[in-house]
């Protein structure tokens, strides 16, 4: 009997240094189009239970950039830990394997050190080429057999009315059911229940569709708002003295440039409330997989990483969509929930790029890293939140902004760079083949967060740009585009 | 503390008919002046030559510690435009509410026609409608210029009358505010001999704040600040510090914050192409080079440049110290909260750009001037990119403490952009220029969109009390900058430019009607 209940305090034991030293899971949920828009970063009127609710468990980065403020890109460029310029991906044209066949990935990258990685939704994709499907270990699931944007209800049946007026919107009384991402979250949740028993860690990437247009939600979640409760457009105008070349021709929202659109008010107000009822739809997605962790109890051995891929904007700049180089678009949200790292609930200002998050998750589960990353660990940061590991960020965006032509082989006219530091986001326009600036903007986002004045060029503010030009020259040195 | 007035708690429930017989009393301003304090404090702060050089406008080498705090607490207006940039016509323009062209004021006056009083004999002035309104009204220092006021600096408009204000004791400055022995030694010899003589550019003598003239006008009005706070009524306290005004003088203190190696010179130092010169830049720096230790003619040398780039900065932050302590005193007084602060500087100001150094043209450098304002009540940290002018500080300020707006009034009151509202006051801002007095003179009006500025300058004469001016249109000139922040290039004759050039006239002659008709 003695012996039996020493067996099984051995056993007990072991276990216990089995869990204490086995590595964490990862849970990686990507949103499309998120921007800050939250409740866990001050927005006082989203209503973002689930991303306020991993907020307060972990590490919120107000001040996250994104590589290149479009999918494609973005996508490649922090799934792989590169910058655009590194992979030559700047176009929604280029996908990361058809270039780069020897590409890892973070979900491939820790599938190679013993864990079971799999994609679900809208990841990586399609913008890793056909090859990406099979990386990992199981093939990544992008499609569910349904359209993305389009309401299908389980049995077929006839939709209830619309009661949105914006081609861009609609409003139906339909179950979370008939939309896309449930789908996809109930499969991750799914696969959650079976990953749970492996004795092997997981790393998890789910990739939510929304609040990417169009604002196609059930009708609960647009009642979450009251129309007359969305906030006016903070600042409609474009930033006084901003060269043309910053801005672009909206089409996502407004349509063709040929034949642009124009919104009314009623029309603004309907888009921005259908951007939040759809945030707030991909929140409820994220909150059954978070429950779905809870009641796993696997809580407290993964890492849960939440990211949007790009910001967003709905009229502030006059600016419909992403594709620019200012705040609205190029910061995202990034909370980081690392279980027993860090005290839950903090907010940092150290400035943070997506392309950090792949060695922040192998310094996190104690896996090497692939030697060519562009980015930073941000556990210092976890840590204390008052650390920094950088001193700028960098995003970038071409001009034109879409450049669909050529293929892989397509390159753009103009690349637009913004180094984003604790004060300053100072942007250059430079001509893609001579390299000579043809756009130059500065604005002071300590005193002007929302970057209504261009300030490059004045006296006023010709003490600062040496030395950004000089760091910005310094952090854009690699760009494989030009070498082909 | 304020006294309640106990005759007003007792007969509270008549009190709303008591105070409609009360309007129609004649003693209703005596009564009012006895309620309960409701109406805020106004502490109306101008600092001299003023370009939007501070931290809270982008700034970061410049130190404004004090201002940026003011900014913080209040709105920042980022496009505000003087109506002139000139000493007198911008203060005669926003004290009366105003356009040069309504006031008739261009320049500094020389002659007595151009007497405020004399000009506008009936009218209300900002400071004289908080006075008649049950305010304690008080100006310090160049609130005026007081070229254009009677000796008590426009009488009418003060409860308290215009004084003398207290230095530190000791020697005073010599005339232009000097305080080094040398200079001042020197400037009494060549009075003495009754030659004229100049002072230099620049001087940074290691002496307390108030042994210069700002330190001692700040000094003032801490105590009148304490003064007033006692008193039952509101007050409307008018600063007017005479820095960075030419020439640069602080405390070597100030001078001590900046590393003058390692201050920035103007990025661009030529004239706009396609501008004419005699037009734009009549002046030819004319004020600076009037200093004794300034080059009379041909361009500024690049360590002098410096210099005097290090004298603004230390002048702007000598003032900015200046406005700490008022601050400070209000909060020390208990009426931080119960007090509206608007701070202006009365006009831009060339330090190099288009090689120019001083005011009195129509472009950016000298057009755009610092407007900030905070109000109690009104949520601060608040940046208004929407054009605005001078001319709206009259009606904001009456609108923010709840007094009627004169009807003469020309400009907007900014209230709603201070509370966030998405408004457009001005489809432009405008500001005007002339050259010359008497019978041959120009006139260039400048309107500034959110995208370009138009010029047009034409003939004037002002040998009657009425100008008259041309309807031909003499030069123009536009520039546009979302390409060209640094008017480097006139647009005007551009073929390219065409629909931009007649957009722009159109919106010139729907905002000055009172012009004659452009002939072709």
């Amino acid at each position: 009997m003695k012996r039996l209940i020493l067996a099984i305090l051995v056993v007990l034991n072991l276990h216990h240094v089995f869990a204490v030293e086995a590595k964490p899971n990862v849970l990686f949920v990507v949103f499309d189009d998120l921007n800050n828009r939250l409740g866990c970063y001050g927005d006082p009127v989203a209503k973002s239970p689930n991303l306020d609710r991993l907020a307060a468990r972990g590490t919120v980065f107000t001040r996250a950039y994104c590589q290149q403020p479009i999918c494609g890109p973005s996508r490649a460029s922090f799934m792989s830990g590169r910058r655009p310029d590194s992979l030559g991906i700047t176009s929604m044209t280029k996908y990361l394997y058809d270039l780069h066949p020897d590409a890892v990935t973070i979900p491939q990258w820790f599938m190679q050190h013993g864990y079971t990685s799999m994609s679900i939704g809208k990841v990586l994709g399609g913008y890793g080429g056909p090859e990406h499907f099979k990386k990992l270990s199981v093939p990544d699931r992008r499609t569910g057999g349904k359209t993305k944007d389009e309401f299908a209800l389980p049995n077929g049946a006839a939709l209830p009315p619309n009661l949105a007026k914006d081609p861009l919107c609609e409003n139906r009384d339909v179950p979370d059911e008939a939309c896309f991402d449930t789908i996809s979250a109930t499969l991750a949740i799914t696969e959650l229940r079976a990953l749970a028993k492996k004795p092997e860690p997981f790393f998890l990437a789910l990739g939510l569709f929304k609040p990417h247009s169009p604002y196609k939600v059930p009708k609960r979640y647009w009642d979450l708002y009251q129309r007359e409760d969305i906030p006016a457009i903070e600042t409609p105008a474009r930033p006084r003295n901003a060269p043309g070349i910053a801005f672009h021709a909206n089409h996502e929202i407004l349509g063709e440039p040929t034949a642009p659109r124009t919104l009314d008010e009623e029309a603004k107000r309907e888009i921005r409330h259908g951007y939040y009822a759809a945030m707030s739809f991909a929140d409820a997605q994220l909150g059954r997989v978070l429950d779905a962790l809870e009641e796993l109890k696997l809580s407290d051995n993964t890492i849960v990483v939440i990211i949007g891929d790009n910001g967003f904007h709905l009229g502030e700049h006059d600016v419909w969509g992403k594709m620019t180089l200012f705040g609205w678009d190029a910061r995202v949200p990034l909370i980081i929930s690392a279980p027993g790292i860090g005290k839950g609930g903090a907010k940092t200002s150290a400035i943070s790029e997506l392309i950090d998050i792949f060695p922040t998750l192998t310094d996190l589960s104690g896996l090497p890293s692939p030697p060519q990353l562009d980015g930073t660990s941000l556990v210092p940061v976890l840590k204390d939140p008052t650390a920094t590991v950088k001193t700028a960020a960098l995003t970038q965006h071409p001009r034109p902004a879409l450049y669909w032509g050529g293929g892989p082989q397509a390159l753009p006219q103009v690349m637009g760079y913004a180094l984003k530091t604790d004060r300053w986001s100072y942007h250059e326009w430079r001509d893609f083949k001579t390299d000579h600036i043809v756009g130059q903007e500065l604005y002071d986002t300590q005193n002007d967060p929302l970057e209504t004045m261009n300030l490059a060029g004045t006296l006023e503010a010709a003490a600062e740009i040496p030395a950004l030009a000089e760091q910005l020259r310094s952090m854009t040195t690699k760009r494989l585009e030009t070498k082909r | 503390m304020r006294k309640k007035n106990p005759f007003f708690c007792l007969q509270s429930f008549c009190r709303a008919g008591f105070i409609a017989l009360l309007l129609f009393s004649p003693l209703a301003a005596l009564h009012a002046a006895d309620t309960p304090k409701q109406k805020p404090n106004i502490l109306f702060i101008i600092a001299d030559d003023l370009k939007p050089l501070l931290g809270c406008y982008g700034t970061s080498w410049i130190q404004s510690p004090n201002l940026d705090r003011l900014a913080a607490k209040g709105t920042v207006f980022m496009g505000n435009y003087c109506q002139v940039a000139f000493c007198a016509p911008t203060r005669f323009s926003l004290l009366t509410g105003l356009r040069p062209d309504s006031t008739g004021v261009y320049l500094n006056p020389d002659e007595a026609q151009d007497l405020l009083r004399t000009r506008l004999p009936e009218v209300v002035t900002l400071p004289q409608q908080f006075k008649n309104n049950g305010y304690i009204t008080h100006p310090l220092h160049k609130v005026f210029d007081g070229r254009t006021v009677d000796q008590g600096h426009d009488a009418a408009s003060w409860t308290v009358p215009y004084g003398p204000w207290e230095m530190a004791p000791g020697e005073k400055p010599a005339p232009g505010g000097y305080q080094d022995p040398a200079t001042k030694a020197r400037l009494a010899e060549a009075l003495k001999q009754g030659k004229p003589a100049s002072g230099p550019a620049t001087e940074a003598c290691d002496i307390p704040d108030n042994a210069y003239h700002d330190g001692g006008v700040a000094h003032t009005a801490a105590k009148r600040i304490r003064e007033f706070s006692q008193k039952d009524q509101p007050f409307f306290l008018a600063v007017g510090f005479v820095k960075p005004h030419l020439p640069f003088i602080a405390p070597k203190k100030y001078w001590d914050l900046y590393d003058r190696a390692a201050l920035p010179l103007s990025p661009f130092q030529q004239l706009p192409q396609g501008s004419l010169h005699d037009l734009a830049f009549y002046s030819n720096s004319g004020e600076l080079r009037a200093y004794s230790d300034v080059p009379k003619t041909g361009p500024i040398p690049e360590t002098q440049q410096r210099e005097l780039i290090h004298g603004y900065a230390a002048c702007v932050s000598y003032i900015d110290a200046q406005v700490g302590l008022l601050m400070e005193t209000l909060k020390e007084t208990g009426v931080a909260d119960d007090t509206i602060i608007c701070f202006w500087g009365d006009h831009g100001w060339h330090l190099g750009e288009h090689g120019h150094w001083g005011k009195l043209t129509n472009y950016e450098d000298a057009a755009r001037a610092p407007l900030i304002i905070s109000a109690p009540g009104v949520a601060g940290g608040k940046r208004v990119i929407s054009l605005t002018e001078f001319l709206d500080v009259y009606p904001t300020l009456c609108e923010l403490a709840g007094l009627p707006i004169p009807a003469h009034l020309e400009g907007k009151s900014l209230v709603p952009l201070m509370r966030g509202e998405d408004v457009t006051p001005h489809e432009a801002a405008l500001t005007q220029m002339s050259h010359g007095r008497g019978k041959n003179a120009t006139m260039g009006w400048s309107i500034r969109t959110p995208r370009y500025r138009y010029i047009e300058w034409r003939a004037a004469d002002f040998s009657s009390d009425k100008p008259v001016f041309g309807n031909r249109a003499q030069a123009t000139e536009l520039y546009d900058y979302e390409t060209d922040r640094l008017e480097r290039e006139n647009l005007a004759d551009k073929a390219d430019h065409t629909a931009v050039m007649k957009e722009h006239q159109s919106l010139f002659d729907k905002l000055l009607p009172h012009l004659p008709k452009r002939s072709k």
